[in-house]
């Protein structure tokens, strides 16, 4: 494989990683801020107040967990794929 | 004086084009994440990285001249948008450069840039470029032709501005600059991006939001297509005063008086209405859009008729 090929792939690695990073935060915002009307509104109803915020917390450790999760495997998947095209640029050089 | 294009240019491959349309679109953001895709100002000799001293140069043109053409593409393009149809598959003459250098005895050069800075920064590295290449140029330089499509004549245009003019010599060397499909009064399209991205960040939901904000992830060198001239301290650079401009426009229809030709100019720019020197000479092509006039035998045959002329 030519260096150049070589050079464009890592770019296009790194882009990846920025476009997924950026992507699941904006998504993980959008996600949130839809989420806190309902719990907003139920959180007024005294009776229910309690369990709703204890349900809203579960829900919000998940989603940031999930979240999170996707950031680390793409960070992982990335970090893998720079190594291999650093062997990759070693050997064409 | 034949220079042969039958080798494949890699400036062709899908993904060097892929590339190219990459840097137009985000090239900024790329060069400011230090992301390898990023596309540097260069001269490129048959799709590779041309070096500017003398003996690079003369091993790259055997048939070196003492006339210097210069083209520089638009935006998201690369120096494959100037090739014939059919001449990358192995035609001879293939694009305006070899042609010149066939009838008329150039040296044709052929930038690539990141289309997605902004056009004063291209500018300054295009003035900068050309400085090299005449440094390391073998022969004495007699007149330098600049070509420009789209994007590519308002770069040419910021790096000719003549507050540079007594620190760059090649200047001096320019005869004529030849602006094709130049959006010098902007360029309606990325107004209405410019709008639309408004009007979306004006309405509170999280959707039009969300759209408005990757409407306005595009570069900085699409949003200063819509103010029409690569924007220095004062606006538009100066027209160079010792050269010749000639600015050369199609329309979508054959009738250039036609409303939607009017309207819609070449899909992309509007020609826009004569005025005296040193303001560029208007020549319209009907029936020739704005991609087609990088590469159409008409816009050609008025090159070479330019540059017999003067």
């Amino acid at each position: 494989m030519e260096r150049e090929t070589i050079r464009q792939l890592r770019g296009l690695n790194d882009l990846v990683a920025d476009a997924v990073d950026a992507g699941v935060t904006r998504t993980e915002r959008i996600h949130r801020s839809i989420a806190r009307y309902p719990y907003a509104v139920l959180a007024r109803i005294g009776p229910v107040a309690a369990p709703v915020r204890a349900v809203e917390f579960v829900e919000t450790t998940i989603t940031g967990t999930v979240y999170g999760s996707v950031r680390l495997a793409a960070r992982v998947g990335g970090g893998v794929v720079s190594q291999f095209l650093e062997l990759l640029d070693a050997r064409a050089r | 004086m034949k220079e042969s294009a039958t080798r494949f240019d890699p400036a062709h491959s899908l993904p060097e084009r892929g590339v190219s349309i990459l840097n137009g679109m985000i090239g900024d953001y790329l060069q400011q994440r230090g992301n390898e895709l990023a596309i540097g100002m260069s001269f490129r000799h048959r799709g590779r990285p041309l070096a500017l001293d003398a003996a690079s140069l003369r091993a790259a043109y055997p048939a070196l001249t003492n006339k210097l053409c210069v083209l520089v593409h638009g935006f998201c393009c690369n120096e494959s948008v100037w090739t014939f149809p059919g001449a990358a598959r192995g035609r001879e003459h293939g694009n305006y450069g070899t042609r010149l250098q066939r009838d008329g005895g150039y040296t044709p050069f052929y930038v690539r840039y990141n289309t997605g800075l902004p056009i004063a920064e291209s500018a300054a590295h295009l003035a900068a470029l050309l400085a090299e290449l005449a440094a390391g140029y073998p022969l004495p330089i007699a007149e330098i032709t600049l070509i420009g499509h789209s994007m590519g004549g308002l770069v040419i245009r910021g790096a000719c501005d003549p507050a540079r003019a007594g620190t760059l010599s090649w200047m001096a060397r320019v005869r004529r600059v030849i602006y094709i499909g130049t959006p010098h009064d902007g360029a309606d399209l990325e107004r209405f991006a410019h709008g639309a991205t408004g009007a979306l960040k004006a309405f509170p939901g999280h959707v039009t939001q969300l759209i408005g904000d990757i409407l306005n992830l595009r570069s900085r060198g699409t949003k200063d297509l819509g103010a029409g001239h690569a924007p220095s301290t004062e606006g538009a650079a100066p027209w160079l005063d010792s050269a010749r401009h000639y600015l050369l426009m199609g329309t979508l229809t054959k009738d250039p008086k036609h409303p939607v030709g009017r309207i819609f100019g070449d899909a992309l720019v509007r020609v826009p209405v004569a005025k005296e020197a040193p303001e560029p000479e208007v020549i319209v092509f009907p029936g020739v859009h704005h991609l087609a006039l990088a590469h159409d035998a008409a816009v050609y045959r008025c090159i070479r008729q330019i540059c017999a002329g003067d």
